[in-house]
């Protein structure tokens, strides 16, 4: 249960008065009808799905009922920056640093 | 806009909380639980539109909270804080047209002005459970050193939402919306039945 | 004698948390047994001398108690007296007793005593190894079925109860600057010194009790017994006014930014059933800015030859049973240890007036400390040796030393033979870091102390004292002191001090890191060496992996089950993973850790679900005339979380009967439905037009005031998801309806795009689904009944059909708008909620003489059906296009702005032949109705498997027409008219339908406008 900031309402909430909505700023297309299928496919089909530092749409469904942003990492689900719609976000969707959990090489590091 | 209210005043009123109140009677020494029959406008007005914001203070008297999760309050009106842009005036009983149509004369620009007076209800509750109710119900920090009087909330209660206001050390009221009213009613008579 | 192994007289421990002058009366396995306040089940056991609580999971060997706490392995128990108490798999070190409380082990088929796995396990024992199931039971394959239930029953742990749960539980949430997890020394001081600073402190511990660790060992504090400072210390916190103390109350799993669940177990220690009125369990969900673990440790045994015997006890337990429960549990013990401080048990053991057969140290010598008690008291150490092997059936006989090299790994002499009832072992201690692991950590190995201590990834958590791996209770007070401080600091108090008990320093000899005791046998020959007690697994299991490939402690564990019963592996993990390291050639942190995941103790379901039971398991939304329809005999249908009425049957009628009633009564008088629950958005705002002409497929620039329409949504694929109609108000006023159960997500819908996409445009959206009630009438006769009650002019030429009007109806302001879902004149009367049932009753007043019907949902979709009226997620599911439902004419292509969905309605797929079209089906034998989601086939004879077209969407029987009617999607349904098409049913029959057009009642629209 995350522990969300809602920019509007200035404090933090609880993840359950939250609803996410997939990735964030997805513009759309201001002449559709000039697209190819594969192009509008892209926009209406396409999401990206990284491994680290993502930019997602949040709504305070409960709360204000307003969307805003949040730069989450997806595989530490450390919460990186919210901004409000309208502002542009500070952290890079760059790629992750190598999870030191990975859980396919649980060993630690050893020192030599 | 339409006055909602009949001109007869022995046309029967229900209000939301009517029939689930006599099924299930709040009846303790450790809180109490009551419905306030009030008028509620749902206002809107963009954070940009300065002029709604002096008429509002001309016909209400008070100045419209801007501070997040604030509410101001005088002998005759609340204005909670809703979101941004959004804000919940809470009025004597059957006076909320009037205030309506005299917002609607005096605000110009970008606004909207929603009569939900059917559409939700105020609960008052109080006394020494109060507190643990709604630590029962929302995930919400009701402390008083988080929530103080006059801070209101709108957030998760039981498996539904409303707002939430502290009106005092003991006492607050919540804003439930008609169709979940018999709900929040049972669940809150419920959670105050054990300490 | 009762209570042969409880301590008498001047022996008694002076620190006893248990009272003798309250004795309680329970069962074990149907015998009954006496111990006294205080005492937990194992406690009881023990002092009564009862060394078999059950049989092991895979060998089906005798076992008994080895700890006392959380991390006890055998001793699971089945609790309760009635089939809706029970409970399992409890443990009965965790359990005190209360009188009348009834138990049983949970294994052992057909007795604990008489276990006929624990036959087959001595006797084939060696040819079940990790795996043996893969690789004998294999064939004939479809025996394994039968394998499976005579494995499970001769296995196997507790069972669920098969009666409904009487007990009330609760959920509550709790907020916290400072969460201290474990009572015991550590937790304890962190407590104190976050609290004096007026920080929000909640303390919370497992047991019964606080004090942990201190409860079962002799330390003096401040030079006193432990016992005082706890007593003070508590008082203190009890009373301050920003503490929470949490008793019986496991913190059991700790979730993102601190948010961490505590199960609170308020009668389970005192009643098999909660006393009326009172809750049973309560989970507190918890977020907390700081969490300060003080956890604590387990001990671990060693690893050795039949090591679990009954009578093979942790040490610590030992001494907890002694000091704690005053309860020794045999008479002469042979103790093995690695660490000094072990020797502990064998003093406790000594001061109880019981023999010491001797102290078997691994280590070549140990700190003087402890060599000078054990000399004064007359024990003997054996050094640099070891238990080779345990002797005994259900208890121990004698066991086998031998002495061991330098780095343990061999046996450097000949065994000796020691008489002993009771091997107490210790290895060492493994702080709990299983919290700190529960959102993804992974602890860090420390060379030191030989075990995993919590990784420091999350800020907001700090580990301290043994649960951090500091073990001298000195340096546990001191530190602990510093994290209180230091948490409560964090949250924006002001520390400026700590303070903590003092506690004598010792010196201590170095511990030897060594985990499983070599045998003279290779470990693949030797008696088993368990390594975990609950799923036996042995060390030569988890050899026998790494021989066969297994290389990851993930695959080890998951082949051999290693850690895998109800107690995480608490004793097991750590030794498993040394065994596994040293077969691999690694050392333990090259070998890994496991995850652990919540919950650290199993929950009951109950604890979770909370109060959300019964009628609270989901909210049921009622619209203002929900008690009359209760009143008047309606039936009730779901209709997302609102209950609808589905029809209203008079008597004795069956639903059928009351549907086709209500129809006709419609068709041929006046019905009148509760349609409140439709969902009503206000949309104001200069924009508002703007705005709908870019969700909707229609137009809305030019609709007038007092017009009515009915708009078709698409998502951004084209498909339709919701409709309604939309009615304007003023020229910037309308109000939007949609489907009741769509409600929400179509106002979110208007959100996201207004907020993200189009914020420039000005327009405000507002529920008022709740604000206004609609009562609709419908018929030939509902104008007459209008009439009578209203001021509003309801001349059909000047009132047309999708119409609205303002006016007063039965003396209350109202909104009527003149739309139709039936197909009959139909009038939607909406007023202010509060006034809905008075206005309804006097609908009903007036109308009666035209012999109003009540109709619900069912009705509604007959009637609808009949005029081939879609009902959006019924015979839609989006994938469905406004053009596939044959509603072209909804679209407006010249609209300026490209609407949602517009594009995709040109997509490839989108406009491809043969797609899935809405059609209406008229069955051949017009008794029969087709059943909805019935598929259909073009040739009934086809072959299996059929090529399906599609599927019937909505199918009833229709009272006017006095047939059947359905719609169904076919693809190229459109082209398909009179086409005779198929439904092959479960049964085998075929019912046959042709395709048709869905408008079967009144094809012109006539009723709907007669004047």
């Amino acid at each position: 249960m995350f522990l969300i900031y809602c920019p509007y309402c200035e404090e933090e909430r609880a993840e359950e008065e939250f609803h996410a909505s997939g990735e964030a700023h997805i513009v759309r297309p201001t002449d559709p009808e000039s697209l190819s299928d594969e192009a509008w496919g892209d926009y209406v089909f396409f999401r990206k799905n990284p491994r680290g530092n993502h930019h997602e749409l949040w709504q305070h469904t409960t709360g204000c009922r307003k969307f805003f942003y949040m730069t989450r990492d997806t595989a530490t689900y450390e919460i990186k920056e919210i901004y409000k719609v309208g502002e542009q976000p500070n952290v890079a969707t760059a790629p992750a640093v190598p999870n030191k959990y990975d859980q396919f090489s649980s060993a630690q590091a050893v020192k030599k | 806009m339409m006055e909602l209210n009949p001109k007869d005043t022995n046309i029967q009123r229900c209000l939301s909380m009517h029939h689930v109140s006599q099924k299930h009677p709040a009846e303790s020494v450790h809180y109490s639980l009551q419905e306030m029959a009030l008028g509620h406008l749902m206002v809107r007005i963009p954070e940009t539109n300065t002029d709604a914001i002096k008429a509002i203070k001309s016909v209400i008297g008070l100045d419209l909270p801007t501070q997040p999760l604030s509410s101001v309050e005088n002998n005759h009106f609340v204005i909670n804080w809703i979101a941004p842009d959004e804000f919940l005036i809470l009025t004597a009983d059957k006076t909320e047209h009037a205030l309506e149509a005299k917002l609607r004369e005096e605000i110009s620009g970008h606004f909207a002005i929603v009569d939900v007076t059917g559409g939700q209800t105020v609960l008052s509750l109080s006394g020494e459970r109060a507190e643990i109710i709604l630590k029962k119900s929302s995930t919400y920090d009701v402390h008083i050193s988080y929530f103080p009087i006059g801070k209101v909330v709108t957030t998760v209660f039981a498996k539904s939402q409303l707002v939430m206001r502290r009106t005092g050390a003991d006492s607050f009221q919540l804003v439930v919306r008609r169709s979940f009213s018999d709900y929040i009613w049972q669940w809150i008579v419920d959670a105050g039945s054990r300490a | 004698m009762s209570q042969p192994n409880r301590i008498q007289g001047n022996n008694a421990s002076a620190q006893s948390r248990v009272d003798a002058s309250k004795p309680i009366t329970f069962s074990f396995n149907n015998k009954p047994y006496t111990g006294y306040s205080g005492d937990t089940i194992a406690s009881a056991l023990l002092a009564n001398d009862v060394d078999v609580v059950g049989r092991s999971f895979k060998y089906g060997r005798p076992r008994g108690i080895i700890a006392a706490g959380a991390e006890e392995p055998n001793a699971i128990l089945q609790l309760g007296k009635t089939e809706a108490t029970q409970i399992p798999n409890i443990r009965a070190t965790q359990q005190l007793i209360y009188e009348g409380l009834e138990c049983h082990s949970t294994n052992g088929w057909p007795s604990t005593e008489r276990d006929v796995m624990g036959v087959v396990g001595k006797l084939f024992g060696r040819f079940m190894p990790p795996g043996f199931y893969y690789k004998t039971f294999m064939a004939p394959s479809k025996l394994w079925m039968t394998y499976e239930k005579m494995i499970r029953k001769g296995a196997g742990l507790g069972r669920s109860p098969k009666a409904v749960d009487p007990d009330t539980y609760e959920t509550i949430n709790q907020h916290a600057d400072v969460l201290v997890v474990g009572g015991g020394p550590a937790g304890i001081t962190a407590a104190l010194n976050a609290a004096r600073t007026g920080a929000r402190v909640i303390l919370a511990d497992e047991q019964n009790e606080f004090g942990g660790n201190l409860l079962s060992q002799t330390d003096l504090l401040d030079g006193a017994p432990a016992q005082d400072w706890i007593d003070n210390s508590i008082d203190e916190l009890a009373t301050a006014d920003n503490v929470t103390l949490l008793i019986n109350a496991t913190v059991n799993g700790y979730h993102d930014h601190n948010f961490l669940t505590i199960h609170e177990r308020c009668t389970d220690q005192s009643f098999d059933l909660a006393p009326e009125g009172e809750i049973r369990q309560r989970m507190h969900r918890v977020r907390a800015k700081q969490v300060i673990l003080a956890t604590g440790a387990h001990e671990r045994p060693l690893v050795f030859g039949n090591n679990d015997i009954p009578g093979c006890m942790l040490a610590s337990a030992v001494s907890t049973y002694i000091n704690r429960y005053n309860v020794v549990p045999g008479k002469k013990l042979l103790l093995m240890t690695s660490n000094d401080n072990a020797y502990n048990t064998a003093f406790d053991w000594h001061n109880s007036g019981r023999l010491v057969r001797a102290i078997i140290d691994t280590r070549p010598a140990a700190g003087k400390a402890v060599v000078k008690k054990a000399t004064d008291a007359g024990i003997e150490i054996i050094y640099s040796s070891a238990i080779v092997q345990a002797q005994g059936n259900t208890c121990i006989s004698n066991a086998m030393v031998a002495p061991l090299n330098e780095t343990g790994e061999k046996l450097s002499g000949s065994v000796k033979q020691y008489d002993c009832d009771t091997i107490a072992t210790s290895s060492g201690w493994n702080p709990a870091v299983h919290l700190s692991c529960h959102t993804g950590g992974r602890p860090t190995w420390r060379e030191d102390i030989q075990g995993f201590v919590p990784d420091n990834f999350n800020k907001n958590m700090i580990a301290t004292g043994a649960g951090n791996g500091l073990y001298p209770l000195a340096e546990i007070l001191q530190d602990a002191a510093s994290a209180g401080a230091f948490a409560a600091n964090a949250c924006g108090f002001n520390a400026t001090k700590t303070s903590y008990a003092k506690a004598e320093v010792e010196d201590v000899a170095p511990s030897m890191p060594i985990f499983h005791i070599p045998h003279f046998k290779p470990t693949s020959r030797a008696p088993k060496q368990f390594v975990d007690f609950q799923l036996d697994v042995t060390a030569a299991g988890i050899e026998l992996a790494v021989q066969e490939g297994f290389e990851s402690i993930e695959h080890v564990k998951r082949y051999t089950a290693l850690g895998f019963g109800t107690d995480q592996g608490k004793l097991s993990n750590i030794n498993g993973m040394a065994i596994a390291a040293k077969k691999l050639g690694k050392t333990i942190p090259e070998t890994g850790t496991t995850v652990f995941r919540p919950n650290y103790t199993p929950v009951t379901f109950g604890a979770i679900s909370g109060r959300n039971v019964n009628e609270f398991f989901d909210i049921e939304r009622y619209s203002a005339l929900h008690t009359w329809h209760v009143e008047n005999g309606a039936e009730f249908e779901d209709v997302g979380q609102w209950k609808r009425p589905w029809y209203f049957p008079k008597g004795e009628e069956s639903m059928h009967e009351a549907v086709n009633r209500e129809c006709l009564a419609t068709r041929n008088g006046v019905g009148i439905i509760d349609a409140s629950t439709l969902g009503k958005i206000d949309i104001q705002g200069p924009d508002a037009r703007e705005f709908l002409n870019r969700v909707y497929t229609n137009a809305w620039s030019k609709l007038p005031v007092g017009r009515c329409r009915y708009g078709l949504m698409c998502g951004e694929d084209g498909m339709v998801f919701d409709d309604g109609v939309t009615s304007c108000i003023s020229d910037n006023h309308f109000i939007m309806t949609t489907t009741s159960g769509g409600a929400a997500h179509v106002f979110n819908w208007l959100e996201i795009w207004h907020q993200t996409e189009w914020p420039e445009l000005e327009v405000y959206f507002n529920s008022v689904t709740d604000q206004w009630a609609t009562l609709s009438i419908s018929g030939p006769k509902a104008r007459l009944l209008l009439g009578e009650l209203t001021d509003i002019d309801l001349n059909p030429d000047t009132f047309k059909f999708m119409d609205l009007r303002e006016g007063v109806v039965a003396g209350v302001p109202a909104r009527v708008f003149r739309i139709s879902f039936t197909g009959e004149q139909s009038y939607e009367i909406n007023v202010q909620a509060n006034y809905a049932l008075a206005v309804w009753e006097k609908l009903f007043e007036h109308g009666a003489k035209y012999d109003i019907t009540p109709y619900g949902t069912e009705t509604m979709h007959v009637l609808r059906a009949e005029k081939g009226f879609i009902i959006v997620g019924q015979d839609t599911d989006g994938s469905m296009t406004p053009y596939d439902l044959d509603m072209g004419w909804a679209v407006s292509p010249a609209k300026e702005f490209s609407f949602l969905g517009k594009r995709s309605l040109a997509r490839e797929d989108t406009v491809k032949e043969n797609r899935k079209q809405l059609v209406g089906l008229k069955t051949t034998d017009a008794k029969t109705v087709a059943p909805e989601g019935s598929q259909i086939v073009l040739d009934p004879n086809q072959k299996i498997p059929m090529t399906m077209v599609g599927h019937v969407t909505s199918s009833y029987y229709s009272a006017v027409l006095e047939r059947s009617i359905a719609m169904a999607v076919i693809k190229g349904g459109l082209d398909k008219m009179g086409d005779k098409v198929y439904m092959p049913q479960a049964d085998g029959t075929t019912i046959e339908a042709e395709i048709c057009s869905p408008v079967f009642y009144d094809p012109k629209g006539e009723r709907q406008n007669v004047k």
